[in-house]
């Protein structure tokens, strides 16, 4: 294509590590956004209102010293938890009834198409109306705007089950318990994981959009403080650390639970259902 | 035993209509709504008919509209905005092997920022103005737009590319005969994700960046315990994304994916 | 009925599979006749046929698309019922209960499971499976590199040993093959008509085999039967003496002849 001979050219005049090593392009990346962001600041004026990176850095360097997160992360966590496995409970099961009955499919899917477009807010503030400030608001809010999601998943994975492993299954006789941990469970648990993970971002997105609305500690409640306040740069601190928090979790665990765990699916080109 | 098109051997499905299924669903939910509201205190949890009959009271008045119109105009400068730069970065990502590298963790991190962070940051910022909810709109979306062009990009087929060349066939035409048909199921569920996430995220924007719209108002309501009201307004937004998700995204679907035989309605929702 | 392991005394997990086993069954088609309900009405795909089988021997059915060999096949497997008569298996012994190999024309393999695993899969019933029962099959199919290697890691013609190696595995009175190679190049498929051809020569199994490749039927059977138009038509016993060569002679005036009476049917 003609942008690698473009590339190509560029490319001829710089030393190579520079757009070829991953850290590299990595750092690269993060400058360019800091730069972006220094600009933007100076651009419009705002150097003041929106805070330099330096002083989000050393807000929130400040911040983790003082040990004040630790009260409202937890509150936070702890409410993405409860939501979390309530979504899986309900999605999960929801999902594979919905899969395996075409009944419960057509009678159901509707509700996760409003489901999947209800705008969270409706979900936080009914929530909140019903339950106040509690742990159980940002529990329901996450759970009712989660679970679609994760029901979707899960029944497309049971629909994309191969048949034919099943009439295989069958003609060896294989009994209807083994097929359905061997052969329906773990063709799933794909779908399911993807579903879980998602899932599981949004109940920590709705867990703060709820304590943001009816809280009395916790992350969104500590963004709303500060927006209050029209500090800036609590609001990035805050931020900041609940976006490393979440990247860590996605990336340092969840990851490499999914390495694990599907450690049988590989690039090979060909996969298994894929082929002939 | 196996002969079953779908499902585990022995265990029966239960064949029916359609449109029975779907009745049946709907009038569960309906006999739900009925008995939270007979448990529930009124304010909490109107009855189905009280609640019709505040939004249209709303409608009457004269008040629903204005609102109703200033977040789908805030949606729809979202859902442009997000697009355009979702779809520069999806397409970037999907050609050039460095700007993969180089963007991903854009992509990355807006994923993980919630939108509450972005709506209070260009609050911040902007004030009161448009720009306000329309930028944390951008801000928050443009990622999901981002990837599922990516795909989108990825999922072409160099072999077809390179029988064109052969063919020497012009750009216009791959563009528009094999391009943008192979990637039209990546973009419609780009778009289709990308409005559906753009409301979402003005109507959070709005319980602060703004003092018009729906989610200004059902936050006006639930501050001064006005919940009947909430419930009014909420009915109407959700009346309103109904009738774009079964009117016009649904429609659409369907033509987007006849040509694949495995038609994966369910796929987009 | 053909049913699981623990009821014959035939298995023997730690011998090599059909070692010291009953080895192979006959196969006896009685009367069978299947018609399908369809939309426009019913439809017979065949009627009245009957065939027996010896055990041992290495039977081949041809037909073109849609003469019904997959449906008889599915219904010999005991995967379809039929609509009328039956079909039954017998050891030499008289032993009635006979265990049936299935091996697809795609290898339908449990992605997340190692070859190995895939083998213990269909061993459930079996109180005798020990991991080396799975092991010698592989070994039969020339697969001992690769125990604990997952399908996606695999070559198309090795994801079909390895269902071969699932079938043989479970000591089967009669081995049945759906078009097993003919999603193979021909390289690949050539060396595994050939294993086979080995395979059946040393575990003495009765081979129930559907093809549309004349050629293939030759080179491997013992009697082709061709099923057209709702009937077996013709019953070809194969004179060629193994080894077989392709390009000798016998082999070509034979397969004219089968062709002929493969193409008779037209008219």
């Amino acid at each position: 294509m003609s942008t690698k001979t473009a590339q190509s050219r560029i490319a001829g005049t710089l030393p190579e590590f520079l757009y070829t090593d991953n850290r590299v392009i990595f750092v690269e990346s993060i400058i360019a956004v800091m730069v972006v962001w220094a600009l933007v600041a100076h651009g419009l004026n705002m150097t003041e209102t929106i805070a330099s990176p330096l002083i989000i850095t050393e807000s929130t360097h400040a911040l983790l010293m003082s040990g004040d997160w630790v009260v409202h992360f937890t509150a936070t966590f702890r409410r993405v938890m409860y939501g979390f496995i309530l979504t899986t409970i309900i999605g999960t099961i929801l999902g594979i009834v919905m899969g395996m009955s075409d009944f419960w499919e057509f009678a159901l899917q509707d509700y996760i198409t409003i489901g999947l477009a209800m705008p969270s807010l409706f979900a936080a503030i009914f929530a909140a109306m019903w339950f106040g400030i509690s742990d159980i608001t940002p529990m329901v809010a996450g759970t009712t705007i989660a679970f679609p999601f994760l029901t979707q998943n899960v029944y497309e994975g049971v629909h994309n089950i191969d048949n034919r492993l099943l009439m295989m299954s069958s003609s060896f006789d294989v009994s209807r318990k083994r097929v359905i941990k061997r052969v329906v469970f773990q063709g799933v648990l794909p779908e399911w994981f993807a579903g879980a993970r998602y899932s599981f971002a949004i109940c920590w997105k709705i867990t703060t959009l709820a304590e943001l609305v009816a809280a009395s500690n916790g992350i969104g409640y500590m963004i709303e403080l500060h927006l209050n306040a029209l500090s800036l740069a609590g609001v990035l601190t805050w931020t900041a650390l609940f976006t490393i928090t979440i990247l860590i979790v996605e990336y340092g665990i969840l990851q490499q639970i999914e390495k694990r765990l599907f450690d049988w699916r590989q690039e090979s080109g060909m996969s298994m259902m894929g082929a002939a | 035993m196996a002969t079953s098109n779908r499902g585990l051997p022995a265990i029966s499905l239960i064949k029916s209509n359609t449109w029975t299924a779907r009745l049946f669903g709907l009038l569960i939910g309906l006999a739900a709504w009925f008995a939270l509201a007979t448990v529930f205190p009124n304010d909490l949890m109107p009855y189905p008919y009280e609640t019709i009959e505040l939004a249209w009271g709303l409608v009457e008045s004269g008040v629903a509209w204005p609102n109703l119109r200033d977040t789908l105009l805030r949606t729809f400068w979202g859902f442009i905005g997000s697009s355009l730069l979702g779809v520069a970065l999806g397409v970037f990502m999907g050609i050039n092997n460095y700007s993969q590298r180089f963007f991903t963790p854009y992509v990355v991190i807006g994923l993980s920022v919630p939108a509450i962070a972005w709506a209070a940051v260009t609050t911040i910022v902007y004030g009161f103005s448009i720009m306000a909810p329309v930028v944390a709109t951008v801000l928050t979306t443009f990622p999901y737009v981002a990837i599922n062009v990516w795909k989108g990009v990825e999922n072409l087929e160099p072999n077809l590319i390179n029988m064109s060349r052969s063919f020497n066939i012009s750009r216009r035409r791959m563009l528009r005969r094999l391009i943008i048909p192979s990637a039209a199921p990546f973009l419609f569920s780009s778009f289709r994700f990308g409005l559906a996430i753009s409301w979402k995220i003005v109507t959070i924007a709005e319980i602060f960046a703004a003092s018009s719209g729906v989610g200004y108002k059902l936050m006006q309501s639930y501050q001064v315990y006005k919940f009947e009201e909430a419930w009014a307004w909420a009915s109407l937004f959700i009346i309103v994304i109904l009738g774009i998700e079964y009117g016009i995204i649904k429609p659409i679907e369907r033509r987007v994916f006849e040509y694949r035989h495995d038609a994966d309605f369910a796929l987009i929702g | 009925m053909s049913s699981d392991m623990a009821k014959t005394d035939n298995e023997n997990a730690v011998n090599l599979p059909g070692e010291e086993s009953g080895g192979a069954a006959s196969i006896h088609i009685e009367n069978l006749g299947k018609t399908f309900d369809t939309a426009e009405g019913t439809e017979e795909v065949f009627s009245d046929i009957n065939i027996d089988i010896e055990p041992g021997t290495f039977v081949c059915l041809l037909g073109k698309s849609g003469s019904g060999k997959s449906t008889m096949l599915n219904i010999v497997s005991e995967v379809l019922e039929p609509t009328e008569g039956r079909v039954r298996f017998e050891y030499p012994s008289g032993e009635e209960d006979v265990t049936l190999g299935h091996v697809f024309q795609d290898p339908r393999l449990l992605p997340w499971n190692t070859c190995v695993n895939n083998i213990e899969y269909v061993h459930e019933n079996n109180p005798n499976y020990t991991d080396e029962v799975a092991k010698r099959s592989l070994d039969l199919v020339g697969l001992s590199e690769h125990y604990d290697k997952y399908p996606t890691q695999l070559s198309g013609g090795q994801r079909q040993r390895v269902g071969i190696a699932r079938a043989l595995s479970t000591d089967p009175g009669v081995l049945l093959m759906d078009e097993p190679f003919s999603n193979l190049d021909e390289i690949t498929a050539e060396n595994l008509r050939e294993e086979l051809l080995d395979i059946w020569s040393r575990l003495n199994k009765t081979v129930f085999f559907v093809t549309h490749d004349m050629t293939e039927a030759i080179q491997l059977c013992d009697r082709i039967l061709m099923l057209g138009k709702g009937r077996i038509y013709a019953d070809l016993e194969n004179p060629l003496e193994r080894p077989r060569r392709m390009d000798s002679d016998e082999f070509l005036k034979f397969r004219q002849k089968a062709v002929d009476k493969f193409h008779s049917i037209e008219d």
